[in-house]
């Protein structure tokens, strides 16, 4: 007479220890692609509103006349546009030509850069 | 006198072995999906830096011709200026400009594949004189 009644509950608790790992580490992972994919499309969105801004800038050679164009508020000569999840940050540098404009179009989240980029343009003679 | 058990021995380990082998499986997949997607994305983010890149580099140049001053590089006839930035490593941008004491006309700025390309003639496109030949 052998009686398997512990043996099965042994490979049941042992069962469920592994399922319980398994699920545990799979759903991290779940988690960290989860965020990824959130980042990836997150950045490309930003970098999209870098380009606009980027474009009106070459296009009206004026960053006051950009800034009343796509909205903003100026704080310390730095162009602010406050977007969902990010700030996309605009700087007027000196190019060292007064016939090229250029100014850093910079995305930000939380203090950290997603996306920058540097345009030039050439400047209007008066 | 033998006594059974409700459920099989090792029928619940195989169920377990499946579940473990599907939620692998699909973390798997899970995460090679999200890594090409950020390397697709890391690519073309570089590609539009390199086109503001090249964009920058010719405004400079332009800057400067319209200071009066060539830079090296740069190929001038009848008054048109013609340089090229590169953008990549199979692109670049031409640019002609025409710059007078006042005033600069672009003519072209334009980005240009500098890769070598090869038709494939594996298949027989139809063309409009294969009518005439067939009759």
């Amino acid at each position: 007479m052998k009686n398997r009644a512990p043996l099965a509950l042994i490979e049941q608790v042992i069962m469920l220890l592994v399922l319980a790992v398994a699920a545990a580490v799979c759903l991290q992972i779940f988690l960290w692609a989860d965020r990824q994919a959130d980042t990836n499309s997150l950045t490309d969105t930003a970098l999209q509103q870098v380009q606009n801004t980027a474009q009106v800038l070459k296009s009206t050679a004026e960053p006051a006349l950009a800034a009343e164009l796509l909205g903003g508020q100026i704080e310390n000569e730095i162009w602010i546009q406050s977007l969902p999840g990010y700030e996309i940050h605009t700087v007027c540098l000196d190019s060292g030509n007064p016939l090229l404009g250029c100014a850093t179009v910079t995305a930000v989240q939380e203090g950290k850069q997603l996306v920058q980029l540097t345009v030039y343009w050439q400047e209007v003679v008066p | 006198m033998k006594i059974k058990t409700p459920v099989g021995i090792g029928f619940s380990s195989v169920l377990v072995i499946f579940a473990v082998l599907c939620l692998t499986v699909f973390s798997l997949l899970c995460v090679a999906t999200v890594k090409a997607d950020g390397r697709l994305a890391e690519k073309s983010h570089q590609a539009v830096f390199d086109s503001y890149a090249a964009d920058g580099c010719a405004e400079k140049i332009l800057a400067e011709l319209r200071t009066g001053i060539v830079p090296d590089g740069v190929q001038c006839e009848n008054g048109v200026y013609t340089f090229s930035c590169a953008q990549s490593k199979t692109q670049i941008l031409c640019v002609s400009v025409k710059c007078t004491d006042t005033d600069y006309e672009i003519l072209q700025w334009q980005t240009k594949s500098t890769a070598q390309w090869q038709a494939d003639e594996k298949l027989h496109v139809f063309q409009p004189g294969d009518e005439k030949e067939e009759k």
